[in-house]
Formats: structure tokens, C-alpha cells, sequence
């Protein structure tokens, strides 16, 4: 052979074992959903609460069914009949609903999984009752305003109960008669996720529903999910893949060991993940935002606001996303527009991309003038805690923050363990919140009332009669111990009166189930919270997620991120 | 016997009313002037009975003039009368006047000789009584006199006035001594009496026999002496009257020139034939003038120096009396006053005969007067021979020769007056030179409506006033003959010449009299105006009707009918003569109207029309026809809020209302782009304004979308974009799109919409859809409800 023709066969060889290694070592995730998750933070299910992660949430919609089904479609939110069928509306808002109790519950199947390979059988059929409904209802009406559903449901019924079913399945439920109920709306009212009656009222996590997956063994002991036989999903298999931290979510979406990634770090392009061959993104509103929340027990009122005047947010973001620099983070928001960091900087406990905000039913001012530095402590400890996600980002302020050149050294923020965290060991804790909503149901509870624990989601709201069958916050709520802030509602204090406010205001926007009651809330937690100075909300990080081009683009609509996952039974894979 | 006894009876009646019983005296009554007789019957008074009647003859007098007179012991006791007739109480008869009637015993009445008797007749007798009566006849100047005699003398004893004073003036009598208010008061008084009586002496005369003169009679002598004593008195007080009323005249007069002068002829008459004047007082009389005279000359210079016009210096007296008093009273008369005499008679002549030659222009006037307007060829020369005869009599004054009144300014304005005169008459006599030349070309000029030539010709001539004001009409039918050319374009409808036509004749003054006509002239130019104003409207409105009712229900192309020469006016006004902003009022009244009906009744009775239409059958052409409606609300500026509401009903542009929660209301989406067999974008907006106490109040829309648009919703988004007052509205974050399906009957959700009550609330939503029609959508908002996202 000549050279020229060992040249040649050289790189025909060469070519045979880049495509062999394509097949054997490259991913190839046909009819499977790959989701990334941290590992140590496994997502906890429950239709009726917050999750403790984001994506808990968006998996109730791939598990659980409502009497009807919230999804989307190219034009806008349809809803689809599910555990029950419309039947009508009389004159007296009483509503019909036909029971679909042909409805089998997952249990009623026996998966098997070998080597990746799932067996579902039929096992001891149980189908959907109507007690399933009350007691799902009964569920809500218990959670109160833990629970959105109980503000949402209260919308509609007047009280969280039904009449019937009647020979023909037939229930019917008694709406409120101030308004005009269409029958749209009527199903949003009736679109809770529904539990079957012989669940724990206060599981930790749920995994019986009805919808077109059921969850099987995974990895991790992390469910994975399956379509169920005869279902109308699309794609078989929902799988949850963990990670230790999201620092490798692009890898793993680029090197297909994921194909679809919910959230990427910072919400900002990835330009790894820039090939439209590749892959599609489709950005949604913000569900992050970081605030550095002070502790209470450390900085007094006047410490705290001027603290709130030393950490300019802007200046923050700004180098967060490196603006103006060649490794500028390019952001898309929801609507499309490009690099707009001004529109997600936060001055209010409610972040600026709310409906609260949004339509100025509050309207807050950046904290004016220069910090008095002589007040505040020699070094304002901050404490970060990385563990559980958002580790990049968390990295990247961390930096930023310590750098002198923009607080003079005055802020020392670091690394911290979440026993750090527990122990109330900082002055500040510089903390993400994932997954809040920006719609009405903005969720105050899970920044006020969570128990400072990374490593779990519990909201600490303890209630009490307050005569005339009503219910409100006990300042008990509050102990050092039990948030983020570190607030003692019972002891004596300059700050107790505004403490008591603040509980009383978050209570009453949480349980509500009118607007106008929100907004005004909304206005005083507000006001009460800026007079308190209880934290430096920051800045929320845009949302946007990337898809493999394994699947349809146009079999995936999205309509709000907490149920990005609503429509997971239409998603295709795209033809070749 | 018993007939015998009623005639008996009878006769005794008869007798008994009769009668009056004659008293026949014995004896008879004499008519002859003898005394006082008594009337007696043989010596017996006659005896009258109560109720009976009598009567007693007394034969008329020889001589006229007599009186008979009666003298009763009483009067009382008797009703009696006197007449020259008796027929026993019958028939017509006068009764004499009893000149004595108010004296108890006498009785007198006035006998002539004409008759044969009088009668003195009792008509009744009150009580019986014996007639005691004397009678006379005497002549009436005799028993007057004697009557009146002791009278006449007492009257004359009493009323004599001391003549002493009187004797006593001559020129150098003191007459301040004298009171004038006393003395004269005190003589006409007695003037007056024995003047009075005098008369009565004089009228006595009248009754005297005519052979009296020569009579011895006593009462005659008697009388004679009374009457020369009373007429030597009466000289005596007249003349002392007349010399004292001069003097205290004279004396009134002091410090007084005018009014010494003003009765310088009764001085001049004091002294001037008065014979029975005693020249002693007359003398002290021309003493008294010359010492007042010499004041006169500057009270008269005064006079002349205060007149100014040209009128005859007439003074009452003349001047002349003066001067004779003057002459009269002094030895000479001083050349100054000779001078002023002498001047004013020269004015006096110099100005009666300027009066003469005006009365001769007057004349001269009246001859023009008489010919009128547009004079004959022979009127001027006939003029210039009268104006040559007036000439000669103008003088050429010769005042300026009487220094130094010469230079009063009377004298002045006469000589310049006389001057004027001269001068105008020589003046007219030239002009009537020209006229004379003038007049038959005018009349020439005349014959062919040549009015304008002829104001030419006379402005040519305008010295020539009498000529041009013997063309009085000539203005007028200049103006008339121009008015008529007006009217003719007019009548053409040829606004633009009609208005130039006008414009001149506003700014024509070449006119004789323009004054005259100008307030004619411009009623003309403003009627006229009126005229064109008025016939501009009309045309122009009769014109748009018939475009209106034309092309109300047209839906193609209306835009192009706005843009036609119909809304544009026929001629547009270029003058008014009340000026500029007039000229803009009528103009903008004009334009108003074709705007009006531009932007008012046209557009808005098509959009009535074509909407009435719509609603009929929205299929057939319903796109059109909304478009139509919108063009003609793009004009439309009226204030009906209803073609308001449907124009923005039809307009895709334009927000729907949502003004109440709850309600659906039917909203028309259309498409904005034009491809009648093709896909198409649809347009249709909803603006919320509900009414509500929240200070962020928020809203769920629904929209009902047609079926054929919402169909394939769920495969394709049925929308192209939503926005919300210009932001672009995504199923995403806070808002939530409820899509339209079979389900939920093809409603389309927005929710939650919030409503800025200061803002406009606008939600836009464009769609395509394949074809070109209209497309009917329902909307609804209320309260909303939280919604999972």
C-alpha cells in the first residue's frame, strides 16, 4: 500500500470508530423524558402544597388528575376532562359534574422494572369514587392557606363539599353567585389535583394519582414514571436524573444525558446550547430570585436598614451577570425582550416580576442615600448556602459580593454549611427562592415561615381561633429558630408590634380568597416589611429552559412554569 | 127769561175784563213847553181803583228832541209803562224807556213829533189811590243841562289845577322841583273829568234847537259860559300834561341814550307844530334835547360798530328824526353825527340794492327752479340774458369813504358781500357760457342711456354746480343701469362676474352727487351681496341634497365622495363691503354649511342608513359597509352619540366598551386587511371602563369567539397577538389565556385584566382568518378569580 492509500484507509478507520463511539458512548434518550434534579434534594410530591423543589411541583401535573385537567394548547390554557365531565350550570350556580369513575388509580397496576425495562400489568383494580373527592377536598379545606388550593377552591364553592352522585354519577357542587361562571373558570375551580381517600392526610409525599404516568422505581429512590397502559402519553418513559449540583445541567443536556433542563443556571442563554439543531429553549417568567435576608436577632431595625442601603442590588446584578463585559450573561424574558437586568432587580419582598408589581398595586422605592457604615457591624457576615442548588449562581455572588471593590470589605460573605444555616450563625443569609409564583398566589409563606433548613421544605405557620369561626396567625409562629430571619414574635422588642403586623398582613394575603384583599395585603406586608428592613431582595433570574430537539417543539406548550410539565402526555419526539 | 139773564150776565163779564179807562184831564194836556202841570180832573185828582186799568193820552211835541217827563208823588202803588201805540193792551207795541226808572217820583221819555199821542198806560193798580202826577214837556238839552248844570260846575271847581308852576316854566326854570308822578297823575284825573264832562256839554250840542244861537235863553247863556271856562281849563291841563310828560320823558331818559334816542320823536313832535305850546316851555324843552344830543352820536356809533351783517341800518326812529331834533333843538349840528347820518344813508342805499340783486337772483333761481332737471337746449341762453340784466345793478360800494365807519366791520361784510355777488354773477354768466355749450351734448348723451358719459362730462365741469344739480336723477340712473347688469348675471347664476359686478360698483364713486347716493348705493351693494350670498347658499345646498340623496347608501369608494368637488363651494366669496370679517363670517357660514353637511347630515344619515343595513344582512357585504360607516365617521363631527357608537361599533380601531360586569356584549371583529378571497388579519378591541369603587379593580374578559375562528384553536394558536394597552398579552406568567374549545362553547379567556381607572384599559386582539366577512364575538368581564398558573 502506498501512503497515500494508508492515509486513506487510516481515516476511513478513523471515521468507523467516531461513529461507533457516537452509538455506544453517546445518549440516546428516544421515548424518554430525562429530567435533571440535585441529588440530595429529592423531589417531594404533593399536589396540594409547595414542593420543596420546583420540579415537585411540576410533577404533580404528570401524576395526579383533577376533575379536570389544566393544559395548553397553542392558543392558550384548555382544560380537559379528567376525573369528571362538565355537565352544566343552572341559574342557581349550582354546577353538574358527572364522575369519570371508570378512572383507575395507578395502584391498580404492578410495575416491574428490569434493566430499564418496564412491566406494567394489571393488579387489583381501584377506581376513582367520589370519596376520593371529599376526601381530597377535605384535604384542602384542613390545609387552609398553606394550601393555594383552598384559596383557589374557596374561590368557587362555598364551602369545600358536593352533593351527590345521583344514578347517573352525576355530583354537583354550589358556586358563589357574585359573579358569572363560566365554564372555564369552573373547571379552574374544580382543577385540584385529586388524592385518592385512602392516602395519609399529611404524607410526605404522594405517589397514587390517576394521570397518564405512574411513578415506578428509580434511581436514587426517586420515583421515575411511566405511562400507564392504554394512556394517551406520547412518550413511555418520565425519567428524574440526579446530579450533584446544576454546575453540570448544560453538559448533561449537551452531552444528552438529559434532554430537557427546566431551569438552566442564571436563566441566561447558554451559548453551549446554542445549536437550534440541537436544541430549543422557551423562556417563562422569573421563579428565582436571591435576597440576602438579615437576622434579627443580630442587626437591630437601624443596622438592617442600612444594610438594605449597602447592598445595592444593582450593582450586584450587574456584575452577577458580567454586564457590559465580553462574558456578559445574555438574558430572554418571557416576552421575548433581550438583556433587560433593570426589569428583574427587587425592592419589595414581592419580586418586580409579580402581579403585585407589575400592575402597581405596590409600588416600592429603592432604598435612598448612602448606607451609614458607622452603624452597621465592623464585617456584615453573610452566609451562603450551595448545597441545595443553585450552586453556580451561589458561587458566582459569593464572589461578587466579597469583592471590596463594591462594599469595601464591609460585607463578608461565605460558604456555609446548612447546619450553619440551622444554627442561625450569620449576621445575613444570602439565600435563593425557587419556584415562587408571580401570579396572585405569590407564596409569603415560604420566605417568612419556613424553618431555616435547606435541607427540608416546612412552613411553620401555627394558627388560632379568633372567634366567629375565624382563624389567625399565632405570634407563636415565630421563634428565633423557625426562620430565616430569626424573628421572635413573642418576645419584647421595639420590633414585636411590627412583627405582629407583618404575621397578621402575611396571613390574611395568604388565606384570602379575594383579590382586593390581596392587593391591599400585599400593599402592607409591604409597607410593614420596608419599615422593618428584614432583607435585600435582590434580584429574581429569568427562567428558561432548553429542550432537546428530540422532541416536537410544537407538541410542547408551556403556560406557566409551575406546570411547564402539564402537557407532558402530548409531548412528541420529533420525526426524523 | 132765562136766556135773557145769560146774555146779561155775559155782557157783564165781558165788561168787566176789558178795559182800560182813558183818564181825560181837564184840563187837556198841553204839548207845549210850559213848566211842571198837574193832571187833574176839574180840578180833582183822578181816583184809581185796585185792579183797574187806565190810560192817559199825551199828544206828541211840536219840535224834536223832547223829553216828557212825569212827576208822581209815588211810584209805588202803580204798574204803569209808556208807548207811542194803544189799542187798548192789544197787539204790538213798544214800550219807552223810562230814563228816570230808578227815581221814585220821576218818570222820562224821549217825544219826537213823528206821532200823533203817546200813552202813559196803568196796567194795574195796586190799591186804590188818587193820581196825583205833574207833567212837562221840555226840550231833552234843557232838561239835561238843567239837570246837570250845578254838576257841571261843581265838577269844574273841583278838578281846576294850579296853574303856577305852569305859568312859571321858560328856559330857565327849574324843573327838578317838579313831581312828575303827582302832577301828572293829578291832571289826567281832572283831565279826565272835565273831559268827560266837556263830551257831555259837546254831545248836548247835538240837541240844540238850530236857532239857539241867537237865544237869550238862560240855560243856553249859562251853558255857553261853562263850556268856554271848561275848555280854557282843559287847554290849560293838556299842555301842562304834555310839557310835563316830555320833561319827565326827557328826565327818564338820563344816562339812557337808546332810549332818549328811541323817543326822539315824540321830543321831535313836542316841539314841532305846537301852537298852543307857550314857547316858554317849549324853549326849555329844546334846551333839555341839546343837552342830551351831543351824547347820541356815540350811542349810535356804538350801534354801527356792533353790527355785522349786511341788512339796512334801521332805527326807529330813522336817523333822520334825530337829526331834525338835533337841528331843531341846537344852533348847529356837529360833522361827526352829520358823517354817521350821511354813512348810514350810504349803507342803507349800497344794501337795499345787494337786496335787490339777491331778490334778482332769486328770480334768477326761480327761472331754474321752473326748467327743473335735464334743461333744454334753450335754458342757457335764456339764463345769460338774464344774468346780464343783474349785473348793472350790483353798485360798486362807496363806504370806504365815510371814516370812520368805513372800517366797521358792517361795512366789511357789505362791501364784501357786494363783491361776492359781483363776482358770482360774473362767474355764472361765464358758466352759463359753458352750460349753454354742455347742454346739448348731454341731451344727446341722454338718448342713448349714456349715463355714465354724462357724470364724466359734468365732473369734467364740476365749477358748473347749477348744471350739475340740474341732474339730480342722472346718480340714480347710473346706479339703476349698473344694478340691472348685476341682476342679469344673477339671474345667470354667474356668481363670480355678479360679485366683480359689485365689488366695482361698492368702490364706484364717480357719481355727481355721491353723497347723494352713496347710502343707495351701498343698500344696493349690500342687497346685492345678500343676493349672491344667499343664491350661493341655495345652490349650494340644493346641489349636496341631490348628491346626498345620491350617494347616502353608497359603500364603495366614500372615501372619494368626500373628495368631490360637491363639498367644495359653487364660488367663493372674494368681498363684502362691510369688510373682511364679514366677508369671512359669510364665507365660513358657507363653508360651514357644506361642512355641516360634510361632517354632520351626510355622514350621518349614511351611517344611519348603511348601518340599518348592516344589521339587516351582515354577510353581504358587511365588511364594506362597516368600512364605509368608518370613512363617513372619519368626517363625521356631529354630536349624536349615537352614530358615534356606530361608527366605533364598526370600526375595528376603535375599543369596545365593557361598561357593565357580567353583561356579554357583541363586538364585530374585522379584518384590517383587504383580500377578499384570502386569509386575512382581524381586528377587535374591548376597552373596560366599569364603574367600580376599587382602587385596582381587575377583571376577567371572555370572548365568545365564533366557531369557524376557534376551531382549529387547539392545534394553532387561533390569535396572532393580544395586548394590553400596547403590551403584548402571553399565556405566561401572570396572565392566563383560557383557550377557546369546543367545550367551553369557543370561549376565550384573558384573566386577570387589570383596570387602570385613569387609563385607557384597551385589550387588542388580532387573528387571521380566511376570509373577508364579518365576524361576530361576544365579550364579558367581571370580578375574576385567582387561577393556578
Amino acid at each position: 500500500m502506498t501512503n497515500r492509500q494508508w492515509i486513506i484507509a487510516g481515516g476511513g478507520v478513523a471515521v468507523f470508530v467516531v461513529v461507533l463511539l457516537f452509538f455506544l458512548l453517546g445518549g440516546n434518550l428516544d421515548g424518554r423524558i430525562v429530567l435533571p434534579y440535585i441529588a440530595h434534594q429529592k423531589p417531594l410530591v404533593d399536589p396540594h402544597l409547595p414542593g420543596s423543589t420546583e420540579l415537585a411541583d411540576k410533577l404533580d401535573e404528570v401524576i395526579f388528575d383533577g376533575l379536570f385537567n389544566k393544559s395548553a394548547n397553542p392558543s392558550g390554557i384548555v382544560f380537559e376532562d379528567a376525573l369528571g365531565t362538565f355537565v352544566g350550570i343552572n341559574s342557581k350556580n349550582v354546577v353538574t359534574v358527572k364522575l369519570n369513575t371508570n378512572k383507575k388509580w395507578h395502584a391498580s397496576y404492578k410495575v416491574t422494572v428490569e434493566d430499564e425495562d418496564v412491566k406494567v400489568t394489571p393488579a387489583d383494580t381501584r377506581y376513582f369514587t367520589p370519596e376520593d373527592l371529599r376526601f381530597t377536598l377535605n384535604r384542602i379545606k384542613m390545609l387552609g392557606s398553606l394550601s393555594p388550593e383552598y384559596v383557589l377552591v374557596g374561590q368557587g364553592l362555598k364551602d369545600f363539599n358536593f352533593t351527590g352522585p345521583d344514578a347517573s354519577g352525576n355530583v354537583q357542587f354550589y358556586f358563589q353567585g357574585d359573579r358569572e361562571w363560566t365554564e372555564a373558570d369552573i373547571k379552574e375551580i374544580l382543577a385540584f389535583k385529586i388524592l385518592p381517600a385512602n392516602s395519609e392526610r399529611n404524607a410526605l409525599s404522594y405517589q397514587t394519582g390517576t394521570a397518564e404516568y405512574l411513578a415506578i422505581p428509580g434511581e436514587n429512590n426517586v420515583n421515575n414514571y411511566y405511562k400507564v397502559p392504554d394512556g394517551l402519553a406520547s412518550i413511555p418513559s418520565v425519567q428524574l436524573k440526579p446530579f450533584i449540583d446544576n454546575s453540570t445541567f448544560v453538559t448533561e443536556l449537551n452531552n444528552t444525558n438529559i434532554n430537557v433542563l427546566l431551569n438552566v443556571p442564571f436563566g441566561a442563554v447558554s451559548p453551549v446550547l446554542d445549536d437550534p439543531d440541537d436544541f430549543f429553549s422557551k423562556p417563562s417568567i422569573s421563579t428565582t430570585f436571591f435576597a440576602v435576608l438579615f437576622n434579627t436577632q443580630r442587626l437591630n431595625r437601624e443596622q438592617r436598614v442600612e444594610l438594605r442601603k449597602l447592598l445595592n442590588n444593582k450593582k450586584i446584578m450587574d456584575r452577577f451577570y458580567k454586564v457590559g463585559t465580553e462574558q456578559q450573561r445574555n438574558i430572554v424574558d418571557y416576552l421575548g425582550r433581550e438583556n433587560n437586568y433593570d426589569r428583574f432587580l427587587n425592592y419589595s419582598i414581592f419580586p418586580s416580576t409579580s402581579y403585585y408589581l407589575e400592575e402597581q398595586v405596590i409600588m416600592p422605592e429603592a432604598p435612598g442615600g448612602n448606607a451609614n457604615l458607622s452603624i452597621l457591624p465592623d464585617t456584615v457576615k453573610i452566609k451562603a448556602c450551595a448545597e441545595f442548588g443553585n450552586r453556580e449562581e451561589y458561587n458566582e455572588l459569593i464572589d461578587v459580593m466579597n469583592d471590596p471593590a463594591l462594599f469595601n470589605g464591609k460585607v463578608k460573605v461565605s460558604a456555609a454549611g446548612n447546619d450553619e444555616i440551622v444554627a442561625g450563625n450569620y449576621d445575613a443569609v444570602l439565600i435563593a427562592f425557587n419556584g415562587y409564583k408571580s401570579t396572585f398566589l405569590f407564596d409569603l409563606y415560604s420566605i417568612l415561615l419556613r424553618q431555616p433548613d435547606l435541607s427540608l421544605y416546612k412552613i411553620n405557620l401555627l394558627t388560632q381561633e379568633a372567634g366567629r369561626g375565624k382563624t389567625e396567625a399565632a405570634l407563636s409562629s415565630w421563634n428565633s429558630q423557625n426562620n430565616f430571619f430569626r424573628i421572635e414574635g413573642l418576645k419584647n422588642s421595639s420590633d414585636k408590634e411590627d412583627f405582629a403586623k407583618l404575621l397578621e398582613f402575611t396571613y390574611k394575603f395568604m388565606s384570602t380568597q379575594y383579590i382586593s384583599d390581596k392587593q391591599e395585603y400585599a400593599r402592607r406586608v409591604d409597607m410593614v416589611e420596608n419599615e422593618l428592613a428584614l432583607g435585600s431582595w435582590m434580584f429574581s433570574v429569568p427562567s428558561l429552559s432548553y429542550f432537546s430537539t428530540q422532541f416536537d417543539s410544537t407538541s410542547i406548550d408551556l403556560f406557566g412554569v409551575a406546570s411547564q410539565l402539564s402537557t407532558i402526555e402530548k409531548w412528541k419526539d420529533a420525526e426524523d | 127769561m132765562k136766556i135773557r139773564i145769560v146774555i146779561l150776565m155775559l155782557f157783564l163779564v165781558l165788561y168787566g175784563c176789558s178795559s182800560y179807562t182813558e183818564l181825560s184831564p181837564d184840563p187837556e194836556i198841553t204839548p207845549a213847553e210850559l213848566g211842571y202841570i198837574e193832571l187833574k180832573n176839574d180840578d180833582e185828582h183822578f181816583e184809581l181803583e185796585t185792579g183797574e186799568k187806565y190810560y192817559v193820552q199825551f199828544p206828541a211835541p211840536a219840535n224834536s228832541n223832547f223829553y216828557l217827563v212825569l212827576k208822581l208823588d209815588s211810584k209805588s202803588g202803580v204798574d204803569y209803562y209808556f208807548s207811542d201805540f194803544f189799542d187798548d193792551g192789544e197787539g204790538d207795541f213798544n214800550k219807552i224807556t223810562d230814563e228816570f226808572g230808578n227815581d221814585a217820583e220821576l218818570s222820562v221819555y224821549k217825544i219826537n213829533p213823528g206821532g200823533e199821542f203817546y200813552y202813559w198806560v196803568i196796567d194795574n193798580v195796586r190799591s186804590n189811590k188818587l193820581l196825583t202826577m205833574d207833567y212837562r214837556y221840555v226840550p231833552q238839552w234843557r232838561f239835561k243841562f238843567e239837570n246837570r248844570y250845578e254838576t257841571y260846575k261843581t265838577i269844574l271847581d273841583d278838578n281846576r289845577i294850579d296853574r303856577s308852576i305852569y305859568n312859571a316854566i321858560d328856559e330857565n326854570y327849574n324843573l327838578s322841583g317838579i313831581n312828575y308822578s303827582y302832577e301828572i297823575g293829578k291832571l289826567k284825573i281832572s283831565i279826565e273829568a272835565i273831559g268827560n264832562m266837556e263830551q257831555e256839554l259837546i254831545d248836548l250840542k247835538s240837541l240844540f234847537p238850530s236857532n239857539i244861537s241867537s237865544s237869550s235863553d238862560p240855560a243856553y247863556q249859562n251853558y255857553r259860559e261853562l263850556t268856554s271856562a271848561v275848555e280854557d281849563e282843559l287847554q290849560f291841563q293838556r299842555n301842562y300834561l304834555a310839557a310835563l310828560e316830555i320833561f319827565q320823558l326827557e328826565n327818564r331818559t338820563a344816562g339812557n341814550t337808546g332810549e332818549f334816542v328811541s323817543n326822539a320823536d315824540k321830543f321831535l313832535n313836542f316841539i314841532n307844530n305846537n301852537p298852543v305850546m307857550p314857547s316858554r316851555i317849549i324853549n326849555k324843552a329844546k334846551n333839555l334835547f341839546a343837552g342830551r344830543l351831543d351824547e347820541t352820536y356815540e350811542y349810535l356809533n356804538n350801534l354801527l360798530k356792533n353790527k355785522y351783517d349786511t341788512t339796512p341800518i334801521n332805527l326807529d326812529p330813522p336817523i333822520e328824526v334825530v337829526r331834525e331834533l338835533y337841528e331843531k333843538s341846537t344852533s348847529s349840528v356837529p360833522l361827526r353825527f352829520t358823517t354817521l347820518c350821511n354813512f348810514v344813508s350810504k349803507f342803507n342805499q349800497e344794501a337795499e340794492a345787494l337786496m335787490l340783486v339777491n331778490d334778482k337772483l332769486i328770480e334768477l333761481d326761480n327761472f331754474f327752479n321752473a326748467e327743473g332737471s335735464w334743461p333744454s337746449n334753450l335754458f342757457y341762453p335764456e339764463a345769460i340774458r338774464m344774468i346780464k340784466d343783474i349785473i348793472p345793478l350790483i353798485p360798486r360800494s362807496e363806504l370806504s369813504s365815510y371814516s370812520p365807519f368805513s372800517s366797521y366791520r358792517c361795512t366789511s361784510a357789505l362791501q364784501r358781500e357786494l363783491i361776492n355777488v359781483r363776482n358770482r354773477t360774473n362767474s355764472m354768466q361765464d358758466g352759463f357760457q359753458v352750460a349753454k355749450v354742455l347742454v346739448p351734448r348731454i341731451n344727446e348723451l341722454k338718448l342713448s342711456r349714456s349715463y355714465k358719459n354724462i357724470i364724466t362730462v359734468l365732473n369734467q365741469n364740476r365749477n358748473l354746480d347749477f348744471l350739475l344739480k340740474q341732474y339730480p336723477d342722472l346718480d340714480m340712473l347710473a346706479l339703476n343701469q349698473h344694478r340691472d347688469r348685476i341682476n342679469s348675471f344673477l339671474a345667470q347664476e354667474q356668481w363670480a362676474q355678479a360679485e366683480e359686478e359689485v365689488k366695482k360698483m361698492f368702490h364706484d364713486q364717480s357719481f355727481i352727487f355721491y353723497s347723494s347716493v352713496r347710502d343707495k348705493k351701498i343698500s344696493m351693494v349690500r342687497d346685492f351681496e345678500n343676493k349672491i350670498f344667499t343664491g350661493i347658499k341655495k345652490h349650494t345646498r340644493e346641489t349636496l341634497e341631490k348628491f346626498a340623496q345620491n350617494n347616502f347608501n353608497n359603500v364603495d369608494n366614500v372615501e372619494q365622495l368626500y373628495q368631490g368637488p360637491v363639498f367644495r363651494p359653487v364660488h367663493v366669496l372674494t368681498f363684502s363691503s362691510y369688510g373682511e370679517k364679514d366677508l369671512e363670517r359669510k364665507k365660513l357660514e358657507i363653508s360651514d354649511y357644506i361642512e355641516n353637511v360634510k361632517h354632520n347630515s351626510f355622514p350621518e344619515i349614511s351611517i344611519n342608513s348603511i348601518y340599518k343595513d348592516f344589521l339587516r344582512n351582515k354577510s353581504r357585504k358587511g365588511v364594506e359597509k362597516c368600512r364605509a360607516i368608518v370613512v363617513h365617521g372619519n368626517y363625521y363631527r356631529g354630536n349624536d352619540r349615537r352614530v358615534k357608537n356606530i361608527v366605533d361599533e364598526c370600526n375595528p380601531q376603535v375599543p369596545k366598551w365593557i361598561t357593565k360586569a357580567k353583561e356579554y356584549r357583541v363586538v364585530n371583529a374585522l379584518p384590517v386587511t383587504s383580500n377578499p378571497n384570502g386569509n386575512n388579519e382581524y381586528l377587535f378591541k374591548v376597552q373596560l371602563q366599569i364603574p367600580t369603587n376599587a382602587e385596582f379593580p381587575v377583571y376577567d374578559i371572555n370572548i365568545k369567539l365564533p366557531k369557524e375562528v376557534a376551531d382549529n384553536a387547539s392545534s394553532a394558536k387561533w390569535y396572532k397577538t393580544i395586548t394590553l394597552d400596547g403590551k403584548e398579552i402571553k399565556n405566561e406568567g401572570r396572565i392566563q389565556l383560557t383557550a377557546p374549545t369546543a367545550d367551553n362553547n369557543y370561549e376565550f379567556q384573558v384573566s386577570p385584566v387589570q383596570m387602570d381607572k385613569e387609563g385607557r384599559n384597551i385589550l387588542e386582539v388580532r387573528f387571521d382568518f380566511p376570509a373577508f366577512k364579518v365576524l361576530e364575538v361576544s365579550t364579558m368581564a367581571q370580578r375574576p378569580i385567582m387561577k393556578r398558573n
